[in-house]
């Protein structure tokens, strides 16, 4: 090797976000030797968050632009929806949205920090409904890994009691900050009104100082990242204590392409595109583990064809590509009387969601009430968020005003928009996956992801239920409901990928026919390759994924360095 | 009292620059094309720096007659008072300059919506007095809009809007109690 690199690493890890982070991070505390490549650039949220700039400093006033496209100092780098240099295509019929960063640390620098377990209904949804499939896996077998992971990176929530919503053992979870004013107002006419639920969310925000991390500030955007390491990046709470073990080499602008094999059935190791030189590299190890993110680890698999897997690696099931799931999900916005006029004082809080409503329709369910068989969670955004050009252009267009009493409008009617979201489950479906393009390729020469979607009656239903709920509240407190309730459904729910939490592009499984992964997240086909990002999930119930991938992809790393140790490999 | 303070020599040099941008012509006329097709500048990319922002990252299309009606504008809809500042006192000028003249498609809407009706709104003189005449104007309702967002993000305005402010605290608390107290009364009247 030319380029400081070792001969040979035990394990190359294939991304630096949540899931290459955890896995490098359980590896090299296990004394395993990791390579890991990140296709994106080096970046350091300590040097780089803009902690406290005002939109007012950035051009446009921070307004989203094709460049930025969640606004000026959103922490993505790189990417996005459009990553130059780097397309994908869509099917006819298809409208789908995939977001990239290329950045150590990835997606973890910018997410929403949202982190329930899955619980025991969701790893067995097949068996209860008959929908989609089982995980090869029960919550029971998952849940150490859960105690890990939060105990390691510290999220805040409590214990509540609620079905299909597991609570975490006693000391483990930090103490949640209250509602801002929004959230008890809300919260309030819910409860009263509509017997929902507005409790604690589980957030990777501290609330206090915690493995020499201080407690967050309640102060700047999460979204921008965070130069205190007080929220969850793979950058401030992963990587460095995995650097500190000097078991950890990380090659960024390393974009890894294909998975090589070797004689005997196994990998050898990968192939990567230096990103500034467009030099190919291979680099070898004793085993490899994907977390790239869901659809770029399914394309590096289509990628290593070879004449043992001519479908691409691992793929004898036909399943790499296949089954792939987002949240189905339905906002409306609303403005709200009881919001106006109030006077200045600190709401801040952590920036991100407090609070949510965990999916409480299980009985109606049970007794065939609802026309849809899986669950939605509640969240909501608004009130007085520091300014910021979206949040207050849509103020601007509740009034009419000029002069001094548009002043006076602006004041009144600041903080009185209230967002309120379902975020729901999907089964996956046939018309939903992602394959390489024939024709259009990337700046490289190699194929493109293209997707296909459609959306199926289930998650419709879903989010008509979503939608109408939502609606109810607003209405029971007179609001002026601002979304347009009456647009096709489909149309509301947007494209595919939206939400941005993709999955099941490589699922586990319970035999070889029906998907990708065991469940040790290891390839049926190659006992030394293991997925450990969102594609390994066989679903994605109404809780945001981040967390189970951690969980998952520390419980991989485990599971390999049991098989380094014993020699298997 | 404007603090758009650009020298005249200054000024010479954008219209210069939109000019070499938008081929051979006379200084006005090739801002008119430019400020039409936008294609000539470039975004910020995807990367750009976010600790100490550049400004204006793009040339300034706006002419001095444009410039002039723009500020004429701005003030008119959200002007002094005695507790604030004018709009153009606080930046809203500046965010025009970047707002019209940058290369992304949403935005070329926008300067192609707005530079029109700036032909069409009559002299700076007379343009605080024709407010209510410009209210139909689509053009106008998008500029009044803007030019709120603009004012009510900018760093000034933070405080005169009731935001709480971006700092570090030791805690957060929730709303105060006479917030809440607002709320239960509230609650009551939707029985």
């Amino acid at each position: 090797m030319s380029d400081g690199l070792k001969k040979d690493y035990d394990v190359i890890v294939v991304g630096s976000g949540a899931a290459g982070g955890m896995a490098a991070w359980a590896l090299t505390k296990a004394g395993v030797s990791v390579l890991m490549l990140e296709s994106g650039r080096d970046y350091d949220p300590i040097s780089e968050t803009p902690m406290f700039n005002p939109a007012g400093a950035a051009p446009l006033h921070g307004a989203a632009t094709p460049d930025k496209e969640q606004g000026y100092f959103d922490a993505t780098v790189g990417g996005g929806n459009m990553v130059p240099g780097e397309p994908f295509t869509k099917a006819e019929g298809t409208d789908f949205k995939w977001w990239r960063a290329r950045m150590l640390g990835g997606r973890t620098n910018h997410w929403g920090r949202m982190s329930p377990r899955f619980g025991p209904y969701d790893f067995k949804g097949a068996t209860r409904d008959g929908l989609g499939v089982d995980w090869p896996i029960s919550y029971d077998d998952i849940a150490p890994w859960y105690d890990k992971v939060e105990s390691l990176i510290g999220v805040f929530g409590e214990a509540e009691g609620i079905e299909n919503s597991p609570d975490s053992p006693p000391g483990i979870l930090h103490r949640p900050p209250p509602p801002r004013a929004f959230e008890t107002w809300v919260g309030k006419v819910m409860k009263g009104k509509h017997n929902l639920d507005l409790i604690p969310a589980h957030m990777a925000i501290l609330t206090r100082e915690h493995n020499g991390r201080p407690s967050c500030f309640y102060a700047s955007d999460c979204l921008r990242g965070c130069s205190i390491g007080a929220n969850f990046q793979s950058t401030t709470v992963l990587i460095p204590p995995a650097m500190a073990t000097n078991k950890l080499d990380i090659r960024t602008d390393a974009h890894v392409f294909e998975v090589v094999m070797g004689a005997k059935g196994r990998a050898t190791g990968v192939r990567y595109i230096d990103r500034k030189t467009g030099d190919r590299h291979e680099v070898r190890a004793r085993a490899v583990m994907l977390g790239a993110s869901t659809a770029e680890s399914a394309r590096i698999l289509l990628q290593s064809k070879s004449t043992s897997f001519p479908q691409g690696l691992a793929n004898g099931s036909g399943h790499v590509g296949r089954n792939l799931i987002d949240t189905p999900s339905v906002g409306v916005a609303a403005q709200v009387p009881q919001l106006e006029g109030l006077p200045t004082f600190d709401d801040y809080g952590v920036s991100l969601f407090h609070t949510y409503v965990p999916w409480w329709g299980y009985d109606q369910q049970r007794a065939g009430q609802l026309n849809f068989s899986r669950g939605y969670h509640i969240d909501m955004w608004g009130g007085r968020r520091q300014p910021e050009m979206e949040d207050i252009s849509e103020i601007a267009k509740l009034t009419t005003a000029t002069g001094p009493s548009l002043h006076a409008e602006m004041k009144r009617l600041y903080g009185s928009i209230v967002y309120i979201m379902g975020r729901g489950e999907m089964i996956p479906n046939a018309d939903s996956y992602c394959e390489l393009d024939s024709e259009t390729t990337d700046q490289w020469g190699l194929p493109v992801a293209k997707f296909h979607w459609k959306w199926g009656d289930e998650e419709k239903a879903s989010c008509t239920h979503q939608r109408q709920t939502i609606g109810n509240v607003f209405r029971s407190m007179r609001a002026n409901i601002m979304t347009d309730m009456e647009r096709p459904i489909e149309q509301a729910m947007g494209a595919g990928g939206r939400q941005v939490h993709e999955a099941g592009a490589a699922r586990m499984s319970a035999s070889e026919d029906t998907g990708v992964l065991n469940a040790d997240s290891r390839a049926w086909e190659v006992d030394n390759l293991y997925v450990i990002d969102g594609a390994a999930f066989a679903s994605m119930p109404d809780k945001n994924p981040t967390l189970t991938i951690l969980a998952l992809s520390w419980r991989a790393a485990d599971h390999l360095t049991k098989a380094l140790g014993r020699g298997d490999l | 009292m404007t603090n758009f303070s650009i020298s005249r020599r200054e000024a010479m040099k954008w219209t210069g620059v939109a000019a070499l941008l938008a081929g051979a012509g006379t200084a006005v006329s090739s801002c008119q094309r430019a400020y039409v097709t936008g294609e000539e500048s470039v975004g910020y990319g995807k990367d750009p720096p976010l600790i100490e922002p550049v400004r204006q990252p793009w040339p300034r299309l706006l002419n001095d007659e444009q410039r002039s009606k723009m500020l004429a504008l701005i003030d008119a809809i959200l002007p002094a008072t005695a507790e604030l500042p004018a709009a153009s006192e606080i930046g809203v000028m500046e965010f025009f300059e970047e707002w019209l003249s940058a290369p992304y498609d949403d935005f070329v809407a926008d300067r192609k919506l707005i530079l029109p009706f700036l032909d069409r709104a009559g002299t700076p003189a007379v343009i605080a007095g024709s407010i209510e005449s410009y209210r139909k104007d689509d053009a106008f309702e998008r500029l009044r809009v803007l030019t709120a967002s603009a004012y009510y993000t900018a760093p000034e305005s933070e405080e005169a809007i009731g935001f709480g402010g971006n700092y570090p605290r030791d805690s957060f608390n929730g709303p105060p109690q006479e917030v809440l107290d607002h709320f239960d009364r509230e609650y009551a009247k939707l029985a």
